[in-house]
């Protein structure tokens, strides 16, 4: 169907995942043009395509799937041997994959990057079914056995190998084959309930990509969420590091590939996370008929006492007694609904318990209902539904949502379902984090990308993220504040994208409580007012014909 | 030709909104206040009230034979304030007599009480309802979009002036009923949207249905007559209008009449509201002033004010407006006054005159 079709519409994960893209992106020809939309998050996308985690129940789950192979092997050798006995020869011919697959086998496809599968005959220690089966349950038990450790263990993949060489006898070459030969044996058995196998073909898939890449990758073991340190749950995680190395086929193989986002800032860092010389790279103002937008940096509240959600500063009462008044003063100026976003779900669980316990809540919910994301989808659905009846009926309404959530991802809040977002905090991410280390490292040393410039540009990007949420076309209009004193600073200021910044103007800086409302209520009374949707002369932004005409001939 | 405006008024501590409901014909409005807020000097209820009070008396001067009502929205409940009635001080003194504001707002009480009232009122009549509003939001028993849709079932037009920010459902009421939704930045636009909606809107064709109505017009008593007065229920002295049908003495016009309910006007009443369903048309400019046209030469001077007008060649500059019915020329002070105050044209007027004149 996709030769067939002129344009085609899909996730980023059919065309960076080699799991996925070998199949539905293989058709594809040269001279197709590739455009990624909303790509601010494309090196997240490109790290996840090729990492892998692995947990107790993986293991476990893999062992049982072994075991149910060995059955369906001996079956199959008392009524046909004749199939594994085909196999076998196909396997030595050096066909190391069964050619053309049918459209259902979409989850057993090749977890590493199509150039760097090795076209040659299957080694033979995994060729005859029972020695596959035999190498996989010795993987699965080295595995098992490097997991329980009582501390944390990084390291890169050619010493994982040479000590899994060294104790399981199990050489690089086997590894790279190991996902192709279980996609040939599970064809050749003629499995099809393919959702049981999902374990045993994780496993496979980290045995490939450790055997078939030395750098950009590394192997972290951890025994326990540090967050959680009393309960035991030790887990491997294979994570890339390189976020260029998912991207680089499509690269190499389309002619023409844009990369758009409208946060995508700064513009000149993602050249150098994804490897690659852009012909253009542009930014383009937005052309709007009146100053529809009221970008906002407060600083301190109402009593001069700066605000942050600094580590050290979020569980200070008088900063949380702030962020309380901000809202609520700004519930009293704003009409229809309002959104906030926090840092993480545990600070705004927090955050929500203080302003209970402060009273400040129930005089926000005399004005307007009050709405929160949890993480269970449904909940979030039912809230989000509330919410825009609420706004819709004049009741008004709140809600809470975190930066990094499904919400903020996803979800629009135009017109007067957003009149108002407040961006309480810089959303950095977990900093302990053992894989975001050593992702920073790797980008030091590769790439000679500062970790702190890294850190920022990722926080100041998940923000404008958020706060773009509030307009979606030239006659809405909204607000944004951004309510931390470290957005004062020139360096994160200077990292949101292009159209923030342009309306971002020197007296909306370092703004306190009192003030913003101030400015709140002036630009709300000037939206109001009618005004002409096609703009004339200075502001027009709808085009005729004659100015096309004319810029043409410019 | 009447119109019957609702207003509605409430006040609440965040919101005061004063609404006029009509029983019979009437303009109601409604105006809501913030008392708390005193981001409009000296304070928002205090101000709210001041426009009205000049709304009503604009009001009453443009539709002599409009009555009005008004609706306070207080603590969440819609009161009637005053009745429908054409008599301008009523409405006033009831306002400035009442003038805290406690609780919240109700868009849907209120637009429910003014609908009740005015949909006893014949078709010919014409229903509106002014909200001026002050709240941010509004605390409804049920649910408002009903109510929205029952408004327009009911072809009552509903208006709003807010005060402080642009609301979604107030927007969705104008939208769906045809009204004229307006925010006011500062005191004197404020003044200036509220008295927006003092003169009629543009005549409705397809709205109203021709049918014959019953007026009397009332001869005014001698100077020295003494009489019992039917709306006060004592002497007066002096003065008065006798009702026609049963002979009961009114202080003023128009009015109805309380014992026989009849309706008094006066002919000049009766001519400013003929004045706004049917306008004078407007005057077109004389472009070319080079090529007159063949049959006569253009005429030197305006035909309302014998001032000079601008000729080809002349050295009076201006523009020179023609009425499309009478063909007269008239100069731009002249139009602006036949337009805006007169409401008739005197070329017209003349050519009528002039003819019978001939005819006889």
């Amino acid at each position: 169907m996709i030769q067939f079709a002129n344009v085609v519409v899909y996730n980023y994960q059919y065309l960076l995942d080699p799991k996925v893209a070998g199949i539905i992106s293989k058709e594809m020809e040269k001279e197709c043009v590739v455009v990624f939309d909303e790509a601010h998050n494309i090196d997240n996308v490109c790290i996840e395509a090729l990492s892998v985690n692995i947990r107790q129940q993986t293991l476990d789950g893999a062992t049982r799937n072994l075991s149910q192979v060995t059955q369906l092997i001996e079956k199959s050798k008392a009524t046909d041997a004749n199939r594994l006995r085909q196999e076998y020869s196909r396997l030595v011919e050096g066909l190391a994959q069964r050619g053309n697959l049918a459209g259902t086998d979409t989850w057993l496809a090749n977890p590493a990057l199509p150039q760097d599968i090795l076209q040659e005959a299957v080694p033979g220690n995994i060729r005859r079914a029972e020695h596959f089966v035999a190498f996989l349950k010795r993987l699965v038990q080295y595995i098992k056995n490097r997991m329980i450790t009582e501390k944390v263990e990084s390291e890169s993949p050619v010493s994982f190998v040479t000590a899994l060489q060294n104790q399981a006898g199990i050489d690089q070459k086997s590894l790279k084959f190991c996902y192709d030969r279980l996609h040939s044996l599970l064809l050749t058995l003629e499995v099809t309930n393919t959702d049981e196998f999902m374990y045993i073909q994780t496993v496979c898939d980290f045995a490939t990509l450790v055997g078939t890449y030395t750098r950009g990758f590394t192997i972290i073991i951890e025994p326990y969420d540090e967050r959680m340190p009393n309960i035991p749950d030790p887990v491997l995680q294979l994570s890339c590091l390189d976020s260029s190395l998912a991207i680089k086929p499509v690269f190499e193989k389309f002619q023409s590939v844009v990369i758009t986002s409208g946060t995508l800032s700064p513009i000149d860092l993602y050249p150098r996370l994804l490897n690659f010389h852009p012909v253009i790279s542009n930014s383009y103002k937005m052309t709007l008929t009146r100053d529809c937008l009221c970008p906002m940096v407060l600083t301190r509240g109402s009593d001069q006492l700066p605000v942050s959600t600094k580590f050290d500063m979020r569980s200070d009462p008088g900063v949380v007694r702030n962020y309380g008044r901000l809202l609520l003063e700004m519930v009293t100026a704003v009409p229809d609904g309002i959104v906030c976003f926090f840092v993480s779900y545990s600070y705004m669980d927090g955050i929500v318990n203080s302003w209970n316990e402060m009273g400040i809540l129930q005089e926000v919910m005399q004005h307007k209902l009050v709405f929160i994301e949890t993480q269970d989808v449904v909940e979030t659905t039912l809230a989000l539904d509330n919410y825009r009846r609420a706004c819709d009926c004049g009741r008004g309404a709140v809600f809470f949502s975190v930066a990094r959530g499904k919400v903020a991802e996803g979800i629009d809040f135009d017109r007067h379902y957003g009149r108002l977002v407040i961006m309480y905090g810089v959303p950095f991410q977990y900093t302990l984090s053992r894989i975001l280390r050593a992702r920073l490292e790797y980008l030091r040393e590769t790439f000679q990308i500062k970790e702190n410039d890294f850190l920022t540009f990722d926080a100041v990007r998940q923000a404008a993220q958020c706060v773009g949420r509030v307009i979606r076309s030239k006659a809405d209009y909204g607000m944004m504040i951004f309510a931390d004193k470290r957005y004062n600073r020139h360096d994160k200021r200077s990292k949101l994208p292009g159209w923030i910044l342009s309306h971002l103007r020197e007296a909306h800086l370092n703004l306190s409580t009192d003030m913003s409302v101030h400015i709140a209520r002036e630009f709300l009374r000037r939206m109001a007012q009618p005004y002409d949707k096609t703009g004339k002369g200075l502001n027009a932004t709808l085009l005729s014909q004659a100015d096309l005409e004319k810029m043409e001939k410019k | 030709m009447s119109r019957e405006c609702c207003a509605l008024m409430w006040r609440s501590n965040s919101a005061s909104t004063v609404s006029v409901c009509p029983p019979w014909r009437g303009l109601v409005f409604s105006a809501a206040s913030s008392a708390a807020e005193m981001d409009l000097r000296p304070s928002r209820m205090g101000i709210v009230v001041d426009c009205v009070e000049a709304f009503v008396r604009e009001f009453f001067d443009q539709n002599p034979l409009s009555h009005l009502g008004v609706i306070l929205l207080k603590d969440g409940i819609a009161h009637q304030l005053t009745d429908l009635s054409g008599s301008p001080e009523t409405h006033i003194r009831a306002l400035r007599s009442n003038m805290e504001s406690t609780g919240d707002a109700s868009i849907q009480n209120g637009l429910d009480l003014a609908r009740g009232y005015l949909t006893q009122i014949p078709s010919y009549g014409h229903r509106e309802v002014l909200l001026v509003y002050s709240a941010l939001s509004t605390i409804d028993p049920g649910d408002v979009m009903e109510t929205v849709q029952e408004c327009k079932k009911a072809n009552i037009r509903c208006s709003v002036v807010g005060l402080s920010a642009e609301i979604y459902i107030c927007k969705l009421l104008c939208e769906q009923t045809g009204g004229m939704y307006s925010v006011a930045t500062n005191e004197g636009h404020l003044k200036e949207l509220i008295m927006e909606h003092a003169p009629p809107p543009a005549a409705q064709a397809e709205m109203s249905v021709a049918s014959l109505v019953r007026m009397g017009f009332p001869q005014r008593g001698a100077e020295d007559a003494v009489a019992l007065c039917a709306c006060h229920r004592e002497v007066k002295m002096g003065g008065g209008y006798t009702c026609p049908r049963c002979k009961a003495r009114v202080c003023e016009l128009p009015t109805q009449c309380h014992i026989c309910g009849l309706t008094l006007v006066s002919s000049p009443h009766l001519a400013r509201s003929y004045h706004h369903l049917f306008p004078v048309s407007p005057f077109e400019e004389v472009e070319n002033l080079a090529s007159a046209n063949g049959r006569q030469s253009l005429s030197k001077s305006c035909y309302g004010c014998l001032q000079e007008l601008p000729t080809p060649g002349g050295k009076v500059k201006g523009v020179r407006l023609e009425c499309p019915r009478c063909r007269q020329h008239f100069c731009f002070d002249c139009d602006n006054y036949i337009h805006e105050s007169l409401h008739n044209c005197p070329g017209c007027e003349s050519n009528s005159v002039i003819l019978s004149q001939l005819s006889q």
